[in-house]
């Protein structure tokens, strides 16, 4: 007899799990059993996932949440008020849902790790002290390491890759400008956050050229050769925005290695480009808070346990989200959340004295071409021999080439459906 | 209002059911439910477009993933998720995501039959 025909209706399933359940055969379990305070940083995807899991889990748990800002603004989507398809406020979430749900909420920016006297200290003054710290702070822009793009320049040429004020910027300047314009974009090498984003914002950025500025061009600068979904996007622009989009590789010059924003200049390793807008997009590492505490060894990126999420190189102190490389995963804010699960339970079981659970993980990055015209791609994970985050064989992958109308159509209204889904799991 | 004073008990429950399945790697599919929320919403209901699955039983879950997986039922991405599942992982799966949810959120049909 299988299982479902034992156990086949939900009722059936819930009376056998009530039944035992008021036995008491499992009250001794361990998420019950867990004290301690957990800080955790970062009031985006991984935070706030990670915070509310850790409380929803382990209801004994002293969890604070330190979240820069009142809300958040999340870079999923906002591509699509970049290209005047939603208003910045539909990205845009606050933290009472996560505060009804029980965690505390503190809004202040870290100024340090102290990991020695496992405690952190905040810039009004304050510190808090952890049993287990969990660092989501997300990534910071390498300055300079495109010749003159700074944090001014920032103010002229737009990055925009942390979703809020760069977000409405870009949107004003894309609106300001004339009808036949040009606007150059540069792509980072990998690893970045969200290895599709750039290619979305070009489709959305196209989606409101080709309605309202139909002799503008929009070129993108690439520092490599190839990109995701790299088919999929390129059979979408010439379905929907022929001769609009121009993506020029690595190996093309398409290498920005200089700005100038005085004069809207950018340069690559062979031409000189005088766009009317600029968005550049440039080369990213984890944010600096992790600096305070060595985490990153002087690398780009954190190095953590994939199990459990733990640093590698400071006890009690867990990183996940955009500023750790995690094995095959990408920087997204799926990931994130996916992350963010695993660690909880990593947390909850480590401070009962348990061992960590197997870890599982799913990523599925939606990108809108249009505001009906979507694709994605998938993965399901888990960690291989060697304990490193890997992509299961034969499972996965991107859309289908040349799919139907419909089938982009319902692509895109899945994407929107996941992002309503995934902000209500993140912010309650 | 979700019941956070014993869900996890129950679940447990659920687990030990699904580890005697043969050749099911109970711990690995024990944190794959929780990936679902992502998309279908906690609980299996989205508050957006995606597929509302709140009202399968374990039966219809395990014979969509099945159908997705072999390509007997058109899907849009559920394919390529859930070609990483073999058959005990899905009989594990469908079991554990119903049993979780209905903990997480409270189950009326319950409540009813105690009173």
């Amino acid at each position: 007899m299988t299982t479902s025909e034992c156990f086949g209706t939900r009722r059936d399933l819930l009376k056998l799990a009530g039944a035992t359940a008021v036995a008491g055969a499992f009250a001794d379990r361990v998420f019950a059993d867990a004290r301690g305070s957990v800080v955790v940083v970062g009031g985006g995807f991984g935070g706030a996932t990670c915070s509310t899991y850790l409380h929803r889990l382990a209801p004994g748990l002293d969890v604070t949440l330190v979240a820069r800002n009142e809300s958040f603004v999340t870079c999923p989507f906002s591509n699509t008020v970049i290209g005047g398809i939603r208003e910045l406020g539909s990205v845009t979430h606050g933290y009472d849902g996560i505060r009804r749900a029980g965690v505390t909420v503190v809004h202040d920016e870290v100024v340090a790790v102290d990991a020695e006297n496992n405690r952190i200290q905040l810039s009004g003054g304050d510190r808090l002290s952890y049993d287990r710290l969990v660092l989501s702070p997300g990534i910071d822009i390498k300055w300079a390491a495109i010749d003159g793009y700074d944090e001014a320049a920032a103010q002229r040429m737009p990055h925009a890759w942390i979703a809020g004020s760069q977000t409405s910027l870009l949107r004003d300047q894309l609106v300001a400008m004339e009808d036949g314009g040009l606007i150059v974009m540069s792509a980072p090498a990998n690893p970045f956050r969200c290895p599709p984003g750039p290619y979305e914002r070009a489709s959305l950025i196209a989606s409101y050229l080709h309605r309202h500025k139909p002799r503008s061009k929009l070129l993108i600068l690439d520092s490599k050769d190839g990109f995701s979904k790299q088919g999929l996007f390129r059979e979408g622009w010439e379905r929907l925005y022929p001769g609009l989009i121009e993506w020029v590789g690595f190996s093309e010059g398409g290498n920005v290695i200089a700005v100038e924003p005085e004069t809207m200049t950018v340069r690559t390793d062979f031409d000189i480009f005088r766009p009317d807008v600029a968005n550049i997009i440039p080369p990213q590492r984890s944010a600096r808070i992790v600096d305070t505490a060595g985490l990153a060894e002087g690398d780009d990126w954190c190095s953590v346990d994939q199990r459990t999420f733990a640093s590698r190189v400071v006890p009690n102190i867990h990183v996940l989200g955009d500023a750790i490389i995690a094995g095959a995963m990408p920087k997204s804010g799926f990931s994130a959340n996916s992350q963010a699960k695993v660690c909880a339970h990593a947390i909850v079981s480590l401070l009962a004295g348990e061992d960590p659970p197997e870890p599982a993980f799913i990523n599925t990055c939606y990108s809108l071409l249009s505001a009906d015209y979507g694709i994605s791609v998938a993965a399901v994970y888990r960690l291989d021999d060697n304990g490193e985050i890997a992509s299961i064989p034969g499972s996965g992958g991107v859309s289908p080439a040349n799919a139907t109308d419909d089938f982009r159509q319902a692509e895109a209204e899945f994407a929107k459906g996941w992002y309503a889904s995934i902000t209500a799991d993140m912010f309650g | 209002m979700p019941r956070t004073g014993n869900w996890f008990a129950p679940l447990l429950v659920a687990a030990a059911v699904a580890a005697e399945i043969a050749g099911a790697d109970e711990s690995w599919t024990g944190l794959l439910v929780e990936m679902c929320a992502a998309c279908h919403g906690q609980a299996g209901k989205s508050p957006g477009s995606v597929p509302d699955i709140s009202e399968l039983d374990a039966e219809s879950m395990q014979a969509f993933l099945i159908g997705f997986r072999d390509g007997d039922i058109e899907a849009t991405v559920m394919d390529r998720i859930s070609r990483a599942l073999g058959d005990s992982d899905i009989e594990a799966l469908s079991l554990k995501l119903i049993e979780s949810w209905q903990l997480l959120h409270g189950a009326p049909d319950e409540e009813n039959d105690n009173q």
